[in-house]
């Protein structure tokens, strides 16, 4: 796929301006930015449903905007943001509806479309919901439902806009695993996300959208080693070096030494804010360690089995109480841990990265 | 799931045939004049004749067909526009399309027939075409200004009452010869059918039938919306300007022959897709038109038999079981959704 000076937006305003991009087979692209930045209206005209302004993308040679549906259909599948609301569909029949490229002319699903849905949904782990009613399933749900339909396309290019939205912080792993899976198998993705640490983790490259339009395209290394996060979402210091923080960056910056002047990560400073606590979370107080040292910002921990977690607690309805000694504890310094933590369980002993 | 849906399939099918093949078969032996079911049966065979003969091939038959046809057609139309504006209650006679048929019928009745004294099967359906595409193109305009679906449907009932007002408007100013025309369809009946106009309208309906058969790949892929149904390689544009054109065609040629009829538009699919328990259009849209005929039909038997020998109008049956259903509808939607 290659995208030359491409200007998406809506009518005559540009959005996003002079994106030229060569993608290779298999390559992730994650799209950040701030939020009204253009990430969806690029991904949109990426995916073919918004004209380019100017510019061209072009498919396997071919130009997009020239080719038919049809065409588009077979090679590129998409998960949207836009909410779906099917009336009498399971899940299953969602997941096939991703089919109907490979069907004929009355959209007869053959023994082929059961079987790639069905490995759709087992990919999705969504396998035992198929026969739930689309109606009936959370959000989450719904959300792996449409990824697996959209898997179920078999494309060359999965385009996909905030595909975590909803999730989990473990299905928003899993789809991570099964993202790297599918561009190992060829298939080259373009998506955008929020969660920044996912991003730089799972991406080969990012294409950072910044507010007034113009791009970059940087490796995962190089927007650390660059310090652009701090531009991008237009943060101050403290705000900066927070995220770096919680991105469980900051020693690596410090060893590489690499920080340019401006946004550079101090640790000697290590004034934390309240602001991180949220007492009106249902789960409030986990953990017994002073407000100081408490952060929610990166709290997962209910969503996690904690019962080897060393410390001393007590359960009740609302899961685990006033853990003391915690391993796992919402500290912000130890959200490397406990990302490591939830891989061990999910991957099983060794088995991350 | 699958199996207990295969399996529904099986049954609701089965039922709806037997359903029509008995409509079919109450329509023509029972009436005014007794006639015995064996010597229907003798007559549709071919073996009697006489006058009871000719009741049945000459008005109970062509009656009963077109009740089949028009009813079946009906009830594709409403599916179709609920596939269009993604709402369960919308429908020719909601919308006023029905209603901007009629009007246009009337016009024509009164002035080009009233000044040159011939009409046609033809001009009728060319005239309520006409009508139903005006209505539903103002529809359309309507539902791109507001996007919510309950301002849609009163704008829709609000062009039918413009539409009705204008049609009596010109009623009040007709020739009398031409209001005993007018007044009789525009109540809608399925009276004095003869064997040329079920022919005419056998054609249309049956043919539209099969492009909306041929189209239901795209309509499956609509159930998702239009960015995931372009995603799967459905021209979107295209698909919609048809779905507005089928349904227009049908609902004008029901106009056209019929009158309006209330109800078997929304009522139909609506129950059709609860009964099967889905909503692939492939499975729907026969099993609607199936079931708009057995509706339809029942219904014709039940406005001509109810009080005979004065028939009501059909309209009058049609709503007295469709609307309960339609209520029942927005109860449910109500509660399940934020409508």
């Amino acid at each position: 796929m290659k995208l030359n000076s491409a200007q998406a937006g809506y009518g005559k305003k540009i959005v996003v301006d002079g994106v030229t991009l060569k993608i290779g087979k298999g390559e992730i692209i994650t799209l950040i930015g701030p939020n009204g930045g253009g990430k969806s209206t690029l991904i949109k005209s990426i995916s073919g449903s918004l004209k380019l302004i100017g510019g061209s993308v072009l498919i396997d040679g071919s130009n997009l905007a020239k080719m038919s549906v049809k065409e588009i259909s077979r090679t590129m599948s998409v998960v949207t943001t836009e909410r779906v609301k099917p009336v009498l569909m399971t899940c299953r029949d969602v997941v096939m509806l991703g089919r109907l490229p490979f069907t004929g002319a009355m959209g007869v699903f053959g023994p082929e479309d059961e079987k790639e849905t069905a490995k759709a949904l087992e990919l999705m782990n969504i396998g035992h919901l198929a026969d739930v009613p689309f109606s009936d399933m959370s959000d989450g749900q719904k959300q792996r439902t449409l990824i697996a339909r959209a898997i179920a396309q078999s494309p060359k290019y999965l385009v996909m806009d905030e595909p975590t939205s909803y999730m989990d912080i473990k299905h928003r792993l899993e789809l991570m695993k099964v993202i790297k899976e599918l561009s190992e198998s060829g298939i080259t993705i373009v998506m955008s996300l929020h969660e920044l640490e996912l991003a730089l983790e799972v991406s080969d490259r990012l294409l950072l959208v910044y507010d007034d339009g113009h791009v970059l395209i940087r490796t995962p290394d190089e927007v650390i080693t660059q310090g652009l996060l701090k531009e991008l979402f237009d943060l101050d210091d403290e705000m900066y070096k927070r995220v770096i923080s919680g991105l469980g960056l900051d020693k690596d910056i410090q060893g590489k030494d690499k920080v340019p002047e401006d946004g550079a990560v101090s640790l000697n400073e290590k004034k934390h804010c309240t602001y991180f606590v949220n007492r009106q979370c249902e789960y409030y107080p986990c953990h017994d360690v002073s407000d100081e040292k408490f952060s929610c910002l990166f709290c997962y921990c209910p969503l996690y089995g904690v019962k080897d977690c060393g410390g001393e607690y007590f359960v009740n309805e609302k899961g685990i109480k006033n853990c003391k000694n915690c391993g796992f504890v919402h500290d912000r310094d130890n959200y490397p841990k406990v990302i490591k933590k939830l891989k061990e369980n999910m991957y099983g002993e060794g088995g991350s990265r | 799931m699958e199996r207990e849906r295969k399996i529904r399939r099986i049954i609701v099918f089965t039922a709806l045939m037997i359903l029509a093949m008995l409509g079919l078969f109450a329509g023509i032996a029972i009436g005014n004049v007794s006639i015995s079911f064996k010597e229907a049966l003798l007559v549709l065979a071919g073996q009697e004749t006489g006058k009871n003969a000719a009741i049945i091939t000459d008005i109970r038959l062509p009656r009963a067909i077109m009740t089949f046809i028009l009813g079946g057609g009906l009830a594709v139309s409403g599916f179709l526009l609920q596939t269009y504006f993604a709402n369960p209650i919308a429908g020719p006679y909601i919308l006023g399309i029905s209603s901007g048929a009629k009007m246009a019928v009337a016009l024509m009745l009164i002035f080009i027939v009233g000044s040159t004294g011939r009409t046609s099967s033809m001009m009728l359906v060319m005239a309520a075409f006409a009508g139903a595409v005006i209505s539903t193109f103002f529809i359309i305009m309507i539902s791109r200004a507001v996007r919510n679906m309950g301002i849609l449907l009163a704008a829709g009932i609000m062009i039918g009452y413009i539409c009705s007002a204008i049609t009596d408007f010109l009623i009040a100013f007709a020739d009398d010869s031409d209001i005993v025309n007018l007044h009789g369809w525009s109540q809608g009946s399925f009276s004095g059918t003869d064997m040329g106009t079920v022919k005419y309208a056998a054609v249309i309906v049956f043919t539209t039938f099969i492009l909306v058969m041929l189209l239901s790949k795209a309509l499956d892929a609509m159930r998702l919306g239009e960015t995931y149904a372009r995603s799967v390689g459905v021209n979107v544009k295209a698909c919609r300007v048809l779905v507005i054109l089928f349904s227009s065609v049908l609902s004008a040629c029901v106009t056209a022959f019929a009158g309006p009829i209330s109800f078997i538009g929304i009522a139909v699919p609506f129950l059709v897709r609860e009964l099967l328990k889905s909503s692939k259009p492939i499975v729907l849209v026969p099993a609607s038109f199936l079931a708009g005929s057995v509706f339809c039909m029942f219904s014709d038997l039940l406005a001509r038999q109810l009080f005979a020998p004065t028939e009501l109008n059909i309209s009058a049956v049609t709503s007295l079981f469709g609307a309960p259903v339609v209520i029942y509808m927005m109860i449910r939607r109500r509660g399940n959704h934020e409508a």
